[in-house]
């Protein structure tokens, strides 16, 4: 069953379009990656199924629900959680309050204690760091922190923006792996720009060029393609 | 250099019925409120230069008309000179504060709500030295100002001769403002309203431009100001209070902001409104404010360029529009 | 004038300084509301010393009409926080529309015609109205220097208010939830906070603060119809020192500029300190838009 469905969407700024008729689906239990260069609408297309940017043409689709309407609260509220590039976190607050934070929906609540514990089993350096401003913390672990606080929302489908930028080849490589094995309970959709990344965590992934779908498949399907092999993985087919 | 004045056929008959009112209402409190049209015009002017031509939020016209005005009236009653003297060495100060208030915003980078807040705070300032410095202002209770010389008086008697010499003011002001808008300067303002970056770029001296606006919009307040307190007869903290700042804005903000005829509509409209809701004391502060909440949400372009708007699309000329 | 600094005892100049700090938490307590408002609404809220004026006409009319004292008050501070809620969920509602500074622009305006609608009103309907509470101690003495026993206890009351304040702010979720809006709007949205709820929910604390302010400047003072643009003016100083969207600056600035009143009052006269004041704004603003303790909500 599709947990995520985007239908011909078309989104963009203030009267300049970025994203024409993309449509992507989600399977649920599955890691699903955006690749694409830079500037080539990732960003624009999780912020339009976050409700951060509007939406002109087509749907959003989640739990067989249509969520255009909602606003970004309403969204995490259902299930949907998000990491974004910039991180987003509150710079003036503790760690442990940002990720307090992140358990604000009342579903959520009920649990946080136990999610707060799972956080910090996840990413030991958090609960070292528990009383410290999050804004004095080093760029990977802010991106820690923006991901422990979207997982204390418990969602059913987490969305990450270019997870791997400021961190360490080997700290991103420790955090798909943490990833690949918490989506046995959760779903995750993901930009990035480091293709074998993505390719080496994802069951599906959908290639973005131009605000345009030009690719998708699975790993094995796409590396296949020549135009992938030229185009993102270097080698000369 | 081909210099061409230009003077605006609407602008001259205006005046002009304004210049024959008195031959109409010739008692002295008709006179009175058409006087005080004639001054707050001009006040709606220089706010049209600093405020919309410039950019510059400036809360403190009150203050700057009150500085010119007391500092003629001190000076001449202290050292028993003709105001005439007096009132230019007024004015070159409340330049001199303006320019300073300009230059130092924009030095320092303060954007227009921080440029508010200064000039607002510099109101206050104000208004706590005229009424400390006791012994030289009067305090609270004001200050009599000297007797000035009316052009004229002596044939018109001096209520008539004020209010022309006044009204001639404003008329100049009126025309200044129309050939300003077409000046070098008025199209390099217009060029900064627009875009500041791009203007820094082709070579506009944002700085020097803004600090002469102010310093135009400063004058025209300080001459009318000082006339105000010799037309008054008195200077007072109440006279040159910071709600003077409110209606002066309302006026631009009625009339329409950046036009060339708001500030005579909005004078005209506000000075006759809130003469008319003298009678409920306190509750015209309320008019007032009711006024301003509205016009700022609904009504932000004005009556004078709606009319112009209206104008054009009957004539079928458009005026070029602006952001 | 006798600035002969060395000619003041020392328990003049104790009694000074303590007073200022009574006055400085007056001033605190009429500033934070403004901070809130501003750091969360974007408006800064030149209406806000109207909100004090409200309380304390209620809560005089209301005592007058023959109501428990504690209730009238009780009533008054409560009306406050609704009345800033409703112009929340009513006229400023366009003015969120807008953006940046245009935003800011339109809100200074249409918070001023407010400020002068609720001033014109109150003083038209209640002329001659003030509202004042006594406490029946006149002096207290505390190791040989005496206090005004109003001022302390208007002082109390201001500390308690700031007090419970951070307290709300600091351990509750609802707290925490405004703390992270006024620090990242997005990053709030993605943790599924509501910011315009949460805005509505700082435009009612502002208005309660301004509601406990009355009651402490009652205490100390009286509240009259006529003064709101002056307190407005009195919390913009001590905002804009503290920086306009710190809660702690305001409260730190608030003491400081309480005891610089003091001190320049005890030397100087009223006028003449106020222009003091004012200076430090000015020089504030020249030096560090920012404010000087800016930084922490």
């Amino acid at each position: 069953m599709d947990l995520l469905k985007v239908e011909g969407l078309k989104a963009g700024y203030k009267g300049l379009n970025v994203l024409w008729d993309v449509d992507l689906s989600v399977k649920k239990n599955t890691i699903v990656s955006i690749i694409g260069s830079n500037g080539s609408g990732k960003t624009t297309l999780l912020n339009a199924i976050m409700g951060l940017v509007e939406i002109s043409e087509g749907d959003v689709v989640f739990k067989g629900e249509r969520i255009n309407h909602l606003r970004t609260q309403e969204r995490v509220t259902l299930g949907l959680a998000f990491v974004p590039s910039e991180r987003e976190l509150f710079p003036q607050m503790s760690v442990q309050d940002n990720l307090m934070l992140g358990a604000y929906t009342p579903r959520a609540r009920r649990s946080i204690k136990d999610s707060l514990r799972q956080v910090y089993d996840f990413f030991p350096v958090l609960k070292e760091r528990s009383n410290q401003l999050a804004g004095t913390m080093s760029g990977g672990e802010q991106q820690m922190l923006a991901i422990g606080r979207a997982l204390m929302s418990l969602p059913e489908l987490l969305i990450l923006d270019e997870l791997s930028t400021g961190l360490a080849p080997a700290v991103t490589l420790r955090i798909y792996r943490k990833l690949k094995g918490l989506s046995e309970r959760m779903t995750v959709l993901l930009a990035e720009q480091n293709i074998h990344q993505a390719f080496m965590v994802s069951d599906y992934i959908y290639v973005l060029e131009n605000g345009r779908i030009i690719a998708s498949g699975s790993p094995d399907e796409l590396s296949e393609s020549s135009l992938i092999k030229n185009a993102y993985l270097g080698v000369k087919a | 250099m081909k210099i061409s004045l230009e003077i605006p056929k609407p602008a001259v008959i205006f005046f002009l019925i304004f210049a024959l009112l008195p031959f109409l209402f010739s008692n002295p409190y008709q006179l009175r409120i058409m006087t005080i049209v004639a001054i707050f015009s001009s006040f709606v002017y220089a706010a049209n230069i600093i405020i919309g031509e410039s950019r510059q939020l400036f809360l403190c016209m009150s203050a700057l008309a009150g500085i010119s005005a007391y500092t003629s009236a001190i000076l001449a009653s202290s050292y028993h000179l003709n105001p005439w003297i007096t009132i230019p060495a007024g004015v070159l100060f409340s330049v001199a504060v303006g320019a300073m208030l300009s230059y130092v915003s924009i030095v320092r980078g303060l954007g227009e709500v921080f440029v508010a807040i200064v000039t607002l705070t510099f109101t206050l300032i104000f208004e706590n030295v005229v009424l400390g410095l006791r012994w030289l202002t009067m305090g609270e209770t004001g200050l009599v100002t000297p007797v000035l010389w009316w052009p004229l008086q002596e044939i018109l008697g001096r209520r008539v001769a004020s209010y022309y010499t006044i009204l001639l003011f404003a008329f100049f002001v009126s025309v200044f403002y129309a050939n300003f808008i077409r000046s070098r300067l008025g199209i390099a303002l217009r060029a900064i309203r627009s875009d500041r970056i791009s203007a820094e770029v082709v070579g506009i001296d944002v700085t020097r431009y803004n600090v002469i606006a102010a310093s135009i919009g400063s004058a025209i307040l300080a001459v009318t100001g000082s006339f105000y307190g010799y037309f008054n007869g008195m200077v007072s903290p109440g006279i040159f209070s910071p709600s003077m700042d409110i209606i002066i804005i309302l006026m631009l903000l009625l009339g329409g902001l950046r036009t060339l005829y708001g500030p005579l509509i909005g004078a005209t409209t506000i000075v006759l409104v809130l003469e008319s809701t003298r009678g409920f004391g306190q509750l015209t502060l309320t008019f007032l404010g009711i006024m301003l909440v509205v016009l700022i949400l609904t009504f932000r372009e004005g009556i004078s360029s709606i009319a112009e708007k209206a104008f054009a699309r009957i004539s079928g000329s458009e005026r070029e529009p602006e952001a | 004038m006798n600035l002969d600094l060395a000619s003041i005892a020392l328990s003049d100049l104790i009694e000074v300084l303590i007073d200022g700090i009574l006055f400085g938490l007056q001033l605190s307590l009429l500033a934070v509301g403004l901070v809130l408002i501003f750091g969360l609404g974007g408006i800064l809220n030149l209406a806000h010393g109207e909100f004090v004026i409200v309380t304390g006409v209620i809560s005089a009319v209301l005592i007058s009409s023959g109501w428990n004292p504690a209730v009238a008050i009780l009533a008054g501070i409560l009306f406050s926080g609704i009345l800033a809620l409703a112009l929340d969920r009513s006229v400023l509602r366009p003015v969120y529309r807008l953006e940046g500074e245009m935003e800011v622009l339109v809100g200074l305006f249409v918070t001023l015609g407010l400020a002068f609608t609720l001033e014109g009103i109150t003083s038209y309907l209640f002329p001659g109205l003030y509202f004042s509470v006594r406490v029946p101690v006149e002096t207290v003495s505390i190791f040989g220097l005496s206090f005004r026993a109003s001022a302390l206890v208007s002082g109390m009351i201001s500390f308690l208010s700031l007090m419970l304040l951070l307290l709300f702010l600091g351990k509750t979720m609802t707290g925490k939830a405004i703390r992270a809006a006024l620090q990242n709007q997005t990053g709030s949205k993605v943790c599924g906070i509501d910011v315009d709820r949460m805005r509505s929910l700082v435009f009612f604390l502002g208005g309660l603060m301004a509601g406990l302010a009355a009651l402490a400047k009652g205490i100390a003072s009286s509240v009259e119809p006529g003064s709101g643009l002056e307190l407005t003016s009195y919390a913009l100083i001590v905002g804009v020192v503290g920086g306009v969207r710190s809660v702690y600056g305001a409260m730190v600035a608030g003491i400081l500029l309480g005891i610089v009143n003091a001190l320049a009052g005890y030397l100087l006269g009223t006028y003449l300190t106020l222009v003091i004041l004012l200076a430090i704004v000015v020089a504030v603003i020249l030096y560090k838009p920012s404010g000087l303790f800016a930084g922490g909500v």
